[in-house]
């Protein structure tokens, strides 16, 4: 199967230029006119699955797996910091929309109700890795630096040793920053930010309220400039 | 922050996120950020910074996640849905028109199994107490396979490192998911109804 470059979504539809941007534009539910290519695909798949053409609905599957693929592990990397739990999570998640195809509706698009299933699946690993936590006392030969606890599946790094822990520190000071962010604001962010979500998306997503979700992107990108120095 | 007669943090921020997502920008917005400096440098900083983390982000998780990797996920996900498409393997229950002396008197446990079960369950008392949960989480070296399911209750995580970080992460996350359900238990529009009727709740992905 040949890489499938990943498709622009079909967002809803703008508001008119004439509306007032106070971060608290009048939610629409209105779904586009035209489905994304995404979301035409997804359809295809629940009727296969329907008629019972398994092996079909797999293989076109397979399509929508690459469409999305890259950026839930971007997503799901940033949430779980941990490459294996990343690839666990995303894979769980495509083989659940897999299971429930035929409960999709086309009223949305695809890529809200799928990012849905992948950030409620991280949520309940970060939970559970907490849980896990909680009783997990570490010994200090299990207590192993970012190197060996990021695990890497088959990654490439800069050859340079020094620009590769410059890297590392940053993006260790980045992800730190991150994390020290509510959990609202940071599932907003990184929604936002690396899922390329607009806030009307997030807003599906996640069930909080539009103009909510961009109070919490605006005091997220605040923090985090705070905690990094970005701001001016 | 506020500055008179310019945009503030939030309204670049608005500026920022439209542009990338494509939504519509307010006019009057635009129209200021278009003709003043200050601003625009003000923006070029937000942009840099936000944009920097992005590329930064997106380059660490393409590193990790290569073509070949993702090739060999996909490959991994169409393997599993063979898994839960073929048909479950059917285990015969006993069959229902089973007479009652069938039912009840076809098996009945010798005496020497009720004893076993009190024996174990006293050796289980006797040994629970003497390693207590205390003792099984801080005991030192040692490798009794007890004490490695008690501690470890996964197989074989490795602890991530940077979500130690902070610790209030996990009440965080799940305030957020207690909103969540609150937030999609409220009464909603129609059509979002029928949205959150195809959508898995948090719950139901434990
Ligand atoms: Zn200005």
């Amino acid at each position: 199967m040949s890489d499938v470059q990943p498709v622009r979504r079909n967002k809803p539809a703008p508001d008119s230029p004439e509306a007032p941007s106070t971060g608290a534009r009048a939610r629409t539910s209105v779904p586009p006119a035209a489905p994304s290519a995404d979301t035409q695909l997804a359809i295809e798949i629940r009727s296969l699955v329907d008629s019972g053409a398994m092996d079909e609905a797999r293989e076109r599957f397979g399509e929508l797996v690459a469409m999305h693929q890259r950026r839930a592990l971007r997503i799901a990397y940033q949430y779980l910091r941990d490459a294996a739990e990343a690839d666990e999570a995303v894979q769980d998640a495509f083989v659940k929309v897999f299971t429930h195809i035929g409960s999709y509706r086309e009223a949305w698009p695809f890529e809200v109700w799928f990012t849905r299933i992948l950030i409620n699946g991280c949520l309940d690993r970060r939970k559970a890795r907490a849980r896990r936590d909680r009783w997990f006392v570490p010994s200090s030969d299990q207590d192993s630096g970012p190197e060996t606890a990021r695990e890497t599946v088959g990654g490439s790094a800069p050859a340079d040793p020094e620009a590769r822990l410059l890297a590392r520190e940053r993006r260790d000071t980045l992800a730190a920053a991150i994390d020290r962010l509510d959990g609202r604001q940071r599932t907003v962010f990184m929604l936002c930010h690396y899922g390329d979500a607009s806030p009307r998306d997030v807003s599906a997503m996640t069930g909080i309220n539009e103009s909510t979700v961009r109070v919490h992107l605006f005091r997220a990108v605040r923090k985090l400039r705070g905690f990094l120095g970005g701001t001016s | 922050m506020f500055r008179s007669g310019h945009l503030k943090d939030d309204q670049l921020l608005e500026c920022y996120y439209a542009g990338r997502t494509g939504e519509a920008l307010d006019p009057r917005l635009a129209d200021h950020l278009s003709t003043c400096m200050e601003c625009n440098e003000q923006f070029d900083t937000i942009t840099t910074f936000l944009d920097d983390i992005r590329t930064d982000a997106e380059e660490e998780a393409d590193a990790l996640f290569t073509a070949e990797h993702l090739r060999t996920q996909r490959e991994h996900i169409l393997d599993r849905l063979d898994q839960v498409q073929r048909p479950a393997r059917v285990i015969s229950f006993p069959r229902r028109d089973a007479t009652p002396a069938q039912r009840s008197g076809g098996r009945v446990p010798p005496r020497w199994l009720a004893a076993a079960a009190a024996a174990g369950l006293f050796i289980g008392v006797a040994v629970g107490g003497y390693f207590g949960p205390e003792r099984l989480l801080r005991a030192p070296g040692g490798s009794s396979p007890s004490r490695q399911m008690v501690v470890q209750p996964r197989p074989s995580p490795k602890p991530a490192v940077l979500v130690n970080s902070t610790q209030p992460t996990a009440s965080d996350d799940d305030a957020f998911l207690m909103d969540l359900e609150l937030a999609l238990a409220r009464p909603q529009p129609r059509e979002l109804q029928a949205f959150d009727a195809m959508t898995p709740h948090v719950r139901d992905l434990r």
